[in-house]
């Protein structure tokens, strides 16, 4: 059973000390299947819906809510990553006078780089969960060479992916 | 590229207190953070497309400019950049009631989409040709998560080439021990995250005051 408070606040805890859209990632994913709230695959689809629905990709959270805690959890993920936004109005008081501290500058590269460097290690794991074979590496590079072209749409590369999903898996040829 | 931010930076160079050039009124940015909020499909930067065209190309309600300097404020605050860019500008514009106004129509319906989105998945997601396809979608998210880090990291490495040779090697170096070591060890998140940035803070310290010294 989730306890709504705790689930809550490592949702808060997550948003509260990353930054991006998905740098909560590593927190949430360290937390939520230490407790057994998600599994692996949660997080994949949350990741994915995150990338088709509209807004901010930092949304994912609220796939991630639904998925593992029903209405409640969508609401609470909702909650959760609108309270961090309000830390802006204070930063842009104090960024005017540390901004351009070279500690400053100095901590924000060291939390980016650390924060793509899980990121890299937990995409990873997901791949190797999903196993190394022929068609999900060709997979992976068909999304890289697509999502790098501007002008195709997230969601035209997921759909083609999903559709080479259906033909290989599913017998659809 | 618009021309017309141009007089907004002639006559308003100082812009900390560049007033917006147009007063909105807060039923009018309410329907421009819903239409957003509802039509931004594709993540991240067709949402922040879509806000800088309605802010200061449609409206002329903030300069380009000042448009900028506050996404890069954004880029350090925590959680999600768009809320807190979402946010600024709602307060930059109309005070608390734009914050109000702003958050609720840029969220309400993207948040309810995505929903709806979710149930929809969750009701069809036991189908074994919905699993086929999920097969194809899994390892394309993946490719899509190592394209936004390596168009993350590109940044670092660009601004860390300024700054000489010394910072783009402690940049890579930084990025190997941070994924080795988290790949080997799993250590708390945010003992990673605070270690890591409390020892480049160090370090950039140092150098500043070494830079500083030998300059006087």
């Amino acid at each position: 059973v989730i306890d709504p408070i705790s689930y809550f606040l490592v949702l808060l805890k997550a948003s509260l000390f990353s930054t991006n859209g998905t740098g909560n990632l590593p927190t949430l994913h360290e937390e939520m299947i230490a407790r057994e709230w998600a599994d692996e695959q949660n997080f994949v689809e949350s990741l994915a819906i995150g990338q088709i629905g509209p807004g901010p990709s930092g949304l994912w959270v609220i796939a991630l809510g639904y998925l593992t805690y029903g209405f409640t959890g969508a609401l609470l993920a909702s909650g959760a990553i609108c309270i961090p936004a309000l830390c802006i109005l204070g930063i842009n008081l104090v960024y005017r006078r540390v901004g351009d501290h070279p500690a400053t500058a100095g901590f924000i590269r060291g939390v980016s780089i650390a924060i793509i460097g899980m990121s890299l290690v937990i995409m990873s794991t997901l791949l190797l969960n999903a196993g190394i074979n022929l068609f999900n590496i060709a997979m992976v590079i068909l999304a890289m060479i697509l999502g790098s072209q501007p002008r195709i749409p997230i969601v035209v590369t997921l759909l083609i992916a999903g559709i080479a999903g259906m033909c290989f898996y599913g017998g659809l040829l | 590229v618009s021309t017309t931010s141009e007089p907004n930076a002639l006559y308003a160079p100082d812009l900390s207190t560049a007033e917006p050039t147009e007063k909105p009124n807060l039923l009018k940015l309410l329907w421009i953070w819903f239409a957003i909020g509802a039509q931004s499909f594709g993540g991240g930067s067709a949402t922040l497309f879509m806000v800088r065209r309605a802010i200061t190309e449609q409206h002329k309600w903030m300069s380009e400019e000042e448009f900028m300097r506050n996404w890069a404020m954004c880029q350090i605050a925590p959680g999600v950049n768009l809320l807190s860019m979402t946010v600024l500008t709602g307060w930059r514009l109309a005070g608390i009631p734009g914050i109000i106004v702003s958050i609720f129509g840029m969220l309400f319906p993207s948040i309810s989409i995505t929903i709806l989105i979710t149930i929809f998945y969750a009701t069809v997601s036991e189908y074994p040709l919905i699993e086929a396809a999920l097969k194809g979608i899994v390892p394309a998210t993946v490719g899509i998560s190592f394209l936004l880090n390596l168009r993350l990291i590109k940044p670092i490495l660009k601004q860390s080439k300024t700054e000489g040779s010394f910072s783009v090697y402690l940049s890579i170096v930084t990025l190997l021990l941070c994924t080795s070591g988290f790949a080997y060890f799993r250590p708390p998140v945010l003992v990673l995250l605070w270690t890591t940035g409390c020892i480049l803070a160090a370090i950039a310290w140092v150098r500043y005051k070494r830079a500083a010294r030998s300059a006087s």
